[in-house]
């Protein structure tokens, strides 16, 4: 146990590690910079943007501005943003709880959804409600977390108008609302970014969890269980789903990068200002030292979550025998 | 072994409905410039044929520009599926050969590139992708291919250098080692025979992963430039006009969606009877 969470955490510092020089050398060959045409107007001369690349470094050159932006990470100084005029800190502390709270709820939901429906249709195996169900998962896990938050938004959001098509809050004077009433708002703009991301997530969860479900059901402690008389449903919620959940957590781990850049579309078409939608504005306007902190801490965030998922499934599976 | 599995996944239902998915869309995008109606790139009139609802003359409609939906969409899937097929098998012949290299070689070169796999495959390659193409600008659909397929060979290289090495083990390799063979003679003559269909898994899994990619990369407008035409972008052209051209959206997502559908299922078949020559066996 110790040694798994010891190599995996020396693996993420790798991961981070390489991440930051590739994307630090990439930038440097990437035409433009965050002082080029794009910032405030054209009508700055250019001296004033020579002028600006000198305050923050950018006349240095690459090795030394590398050595310095990596002496600085280390104490945890990120730098910074030009394009939002503050620093990369102030804006990642607003972005990060925001795609924390999408993903979250997202991952809570999806997980919670998949199980149960993973159950579901180990209870009816083989028969139309398991072939229904195993239909609609399929669909789900083929259709792309875009397509289906497209979807999602022309019909529930623009046609029915159910829900807001986008943001964080409604327009206008909300900060004047009652605690609660503002709650409510934030929920339900929240409701169909996370709605879409955990419909994704249940969808191959399900596929995994009956899977692993019906391999578990073939063994003889279930048939042991089975013959003490207890019903399938005992069978299944007490003695299959604790043995067949670790490869399911297991494989939810391997998959939450890519969930991470689902959730990155997400946010950029629902217009949910998380990191996804800092690191698109950022890649815009060639915001280098925040492109250089979003996606590491994407990367990290990543990297965190299949660690803790690999733990988490370490636990849960009993008949694991557990080495050192 | 492997001829086996290849008429076991022959005779299995769902995976010939699914490879006749596959099969459809590609004769779709080869014949897209002899079936489809009009030219995928001509405005007619985009004043009154714009965003004609789907009718005889336009089977799916048209778009804001006023042109053809399903000869967009039938060219698109040139692009798309071909962008699709290029780094599928970019991603399977690094995958394999790089898993190979690991499981016969072993020693540094083997820590070296499962390392190296393992870093990798904890960083999102949508990140990746969308970081590269935003900061290089908008690229050709080969540099797509490249880009693509030069991130999705992690998964086929963790299946092949696994399978390799349980391969090597069996009694088959010893008895061609025994009989002389070198030790890259096997691998060409033997073992990569006998992984072929975990590779052709791993391929179909590549594939269900980088059509939503290259979709999703010219949704944001990072992927295929327009005019040239791809599932992805027509969807751009439709996301201004979701309430009013639901066509725009609803025939692409589907075309995607199948198409993903399907490698999916052909993945998951054909692991089945690879998993069921193993009990046979």
């Amino acid at each position: 146990m110790t040694r798994l969470i010891l190599t995996r955490l020396l693996q993420a510092a790798a991961v981070c590690a390489v991440v930051a020089t590739s994307v630090f050398v990439l930038l440097q060959y990437a035409p433009g910079d965050p002082f080029a045409a794009s910032l405030d107007g054209t009508d700055v001369p250019p001296s004033v943007r020579a002028e600006w690349r000198a305050r923050y470094g950018f006349d240095l050159p690459p090795v030394e501005r590398f050595t310095r932006w990596a002496g600085a990470l280390t104490q945890g100084q990120l730098g910074y943003a030009p394009s939002q005029h503050r620093a990369v800190s102030a804006v990642l502390a607003d972005a990060i709880p925001r795609t924390l709270l999408l993903v979250g709820v997202a991952l809570a939901l999806g997980f919670a959804l998949g199980v149960l429906i993973g159950l579901l249709q180990a209870r009816h195996r083989g028969r139309w409600p398991d072939r229904a169900i195993g239909a609609l998962t399929l669909g789900g896990v083929a259709m792309p977390e875009f397509l289906l938050g497209l979807l999602a938004m022309t019909w529930l959001g623009a046609r029915w108008r159910l829900f807001p098509v986008a943001g964080l809050v409604s327009e206008g004077d909300v900060a004047a609302w009652p605690m609660w009433e503002r709650a409510l708002d934030h929920l339900w703009h929240l409701a169909l970014p996370a709605g879409v991301l955990a419909i994704s997530v249940a969808a191959r969860v399900a596929r995994h969890q009956r899977a692993a479900l019906l391999g578990v059901l073939s063994e003889d402690f279930i048939r042991t269980a089975r013959s003490k008389g207890l019903g399938e449903w005992a069978v299944l919620w007490r003695h299959a789903l604790p043995n067949a959940i670790g490869p399911v957590l297991a494989l939810l781990g391997l998959a939450l990068p890519s969930l991470v850049g689902g959730a990155v579309l997400i946010e950029k078409i629902f217009g949910w200002p998380g990191m996804g939608l800092t690191l698109f504005d950022a890649l815009l306007a060639r915001d280098y030292p925040l492109i250089l902190a979003a996606t590491l801490l994407a990367t990290l965030m990543a990297v965190v979550a299949r660690t803790l998922t690999d733990i988490v499934a370490e636990l849960v599976a009993p008949r694991r025998v557990r080495t050192s | 072994m492997a001829a086996r599995t290849w008429r076991r996944l022959l005779d299995d239902r769902p995976a010939r409905a699914a490879a006749a998915v596959l099969a459809c869309a590609s004769l779709a995008a080869l014949l897209a410039p002899w079936i489809s109606g009009y030219d995928p790139t001509l405005q007619p009139d985009p004043v009154t044929l714009r965003l004609v609802p789907p009718s005889w003359q336009h089977l799916m409609g048209t778009d804001p520009y006023s042109r053809d939906v399903l000869s967009r969409l039938l060219h698109g899937a040139r692009v798309s599926l071909g962008v699709a097929a290029g780094s599928m098998l970019l991603a399977a012949t690094l995958g394999t050969a790089l898993g190979a290299l690991a499981a016969v070689v072993g020693g540094w070169v083997d820590s070296f590139v499962s390392g190296l796999v393992d870093v990798l495959i904890a960083v999102p390659r949508l990140l990746i992708v969308v970081a590269l193409v935003a900061t290089f600008g908008a690229l050709s659909p080969w540099w797509l291919v490249v880009l693509l397929g030069g991130t999705g060979w992690l998964t086929t290289a963790r299946i092949v250098r696994a399978e390799l090495r349980d391969n090597l083990q069996r009694e088959y390799v010893l008895a061609a080692r025994a009989l002389g063979a070198t030790k890259w003679r096997i691998t060409w003559q033997h073992l990569l025979p006998a992984v072929a269909p975990q590779v052709a898994v791993a391929a179909a899994l590549a594939l269900a992963a980088v059509v939503p990619l290259e979709a999703a990369l010219s949704f944001v407008g990072l992927g295929v430039q327009p005019p040239l035409p791809s599932w992805g972008n027509i969807l751009l052209d439709g996301a201004d006009y979701l309430t009013s051209a639901w066509w725009l959206v609803v025939f692409p997502v589907t075309a995607i969606t199948c198409t993903v559908g399907a490698a999916l299922v052909l993945a998951d078949r054909l692991r089945a009877a690879i998993a069921g020559e193993e009990q046979a066996s």
